[in-house]
């Protein structure tokens, strides 16, 4: 009888001899280097452009080309100061200032996540016409962070069953076109004070989920550079208790162009009430 | 987030020990390499500063489990959307390096991506089928019949598996 860890540990070490002198080459390491310097100034350049969008844009008006709804933003504080690395910003108060200054910033992956909490909208109301709730009414904690060595992070998200026929079907056929995989869909829960935290949202329908019945699930991945207010700090979870769901959908489609849009209150559990075999509440 | 000296640390120490890991989740000693880059890259741009190299090492490791894993999802979307329309066969897997052509090199050739994952999580990684099914993110049914599967056909050519300990969970669960 073999002892297939062993076994494996030695093709492995066998497998990988060489790898030192590889990774130790001077050129692959420059290489590397240069990897994660774009790749720090890339995170760098999101907090640069976030301190300048939250302190430099104290009123505009949010325009998108389905919903004719306007608003007018109100003056945040400043969160962080710096620079602002576009010459040419759009001029204030103009009718599509934030679409313009969107489309400035547009280099900036992860930009739109300091738009959404500085942006109420005049109404509450799903983001396309006809369009149904794309969240579930309660989230729970350790769906978004995980339980170590029982759940990982960022697990889906039961949003609509399919033994719920009626809902499932406008779902499956509605949400794929409202928020296809290439754009780029941000939800952040927003708290009375103000803080906020961002999450990255993808939607996907699922038949091998070993805790929850097919369906329609969202995926919500914590966006590090996507949080704010004083309750939010670098790594900080979610704490429970109820926010205003906002989700921004940034679609490469421009028929469709940008949408910002509230979808009211969501609730934030702790545990997993939905998988009591690993429900704990901290 | 990693500073230079904690790169070139963690690339003294630990090089051999992620690359092996990282051939034995691809089988393949560039795939390994690019993966082992790439979750240190992923690590070494995080928010989070970390200055101590074991523990740099441990994050890539699960870097590295978390981007092969997205890769192996992906192409497995891939593969049911597309795979009807494409030509079944193709050129083999050219592999240079010696350790493929050993007896476990072999057996583990002759395993799909996906039950090679399983096979590395469960006996290398010695992880349970729930995490391993959580961090595949698919049902503890598919892991293991993936693991049947791969143990059957790793013994036709290694002779009889032996049985991997069980572990007693350390986070506290209770029932509702």
């Amino acid at each position: 009888m073999i002892d297939l860890s062993h076994e494996l540990d030695e093709h492995a070490v066998q497998g990988s001899a060489g790898a030192s002198a590889r990774l130790a080459d001077a050129g692959l390491r420059a290489a590397l280097r240069g990897r994660i310097v774009r790749a720090k100034r890339r995170a760098v350049a999101t907090t640069a452009a976030i301190g300048v969008v939250v302190f430099g844009f104290g009123a505009a008006v949010w325009a998108t080309p389905q919903d004719s709804s306007t608003v007018v933003l109100p003056s945040p504080s400043p969160r962080a100061l710096g620079p602002s690395p576009i010459e040419q910003l759009p001029k204030l108060g103009a009718a599509d200032y934030l679409t313009q200054m969107y489309g400035a910033y547009r280099t900036s992956e992860t930009l739109i996540c300091s738009i959404i909490p500085i942006a109420p909208m005049a109404k509450q109301g799903y983001p396309y016409p006809g369009s149904i709730p794309a969240l579930p009414r309660w989230i729970e904690a350790n769906r978004l962070y995980g339980l170590p060595n029982l759940f990982p992070p960022n697990y889906p998200i039961p949003v609509y069953s399919s033994a719920d026929s009626q809902n499932y079907g406008l779902a499956s056929t509605s949400i794929p076109k409202l928020y296809p995989t290439d754009a780029q869909v941000v939800v952040a829960l927003i708290a009375d004070d103000g803080s906020w935290w961002g999450f990255d949202a993808r939607y996907d329908v699922v038949d091998v989920m070993p805790f929850d019945p097919p369906g329609m699930f969202v995926t919500l991945t914590p966006s590090p550079e996507c949080y704010g207010g004083p309750r939010a700090v670098d790594g900080s979870h979610i704490p429970p208790g109820h926010y205003n769901a906002r989700v921004m959908v940034n679609r490469t489609d421009i028929t469709y162009g940008n949408v910002i849009k509230d979808f009211g209150d969501v609730e934030i559990v702790t545990g997993l009430p939905s998988v009591p075999e690993l429900h704990v509440t901290e | 987030m990693l500073d230079d000296k904690v790169v070139g640390q963690l690339l003294d120490s630990a090089a051999t020990r992620l690359a092996a890991y990282g051939y034995l989740l691809t089988g393949s000693l560039s795939e390994a390499d690019q993966l082992v880059q790439d979750a240190i890259v992923k690590v070494a741009a995080g928010r989070r500063r970390i200055a101590d190299v074991p523990v740099a090492e441990g994050r890539v490791r699960v870097a590295m489990r978390t981007i092969h894993l997205a890769e192996l999802r992906r192409a497995g979307t891939w593969r049911a959307r597309y795979a009807p329309r494409v030509a079944r066969g193709g050129a083999a897997k050219y592999s240079p390096d010696p350790a493929s052509r050993s007896a476990v090199g072999k057996a583990l050739a002759a395993l799909t991506a996906e039950q090679r994952a399983v096979v590395v999580l469960r006996h290398y990684e010695h992880l349970q089928v729930p995490e391993i099914a959580a961090a595949m993110r698919t049902a503890e049914a598919t892991v293991s019949r993936h693991l049947t599967q791969a143990q059957s056909l790793l013994a036709a050519t290694l002779g009889e598996i032996q049985p991997e300990p069980d572990r007693i969970p350390i986070v506290d669960g209770r029932r509702r």
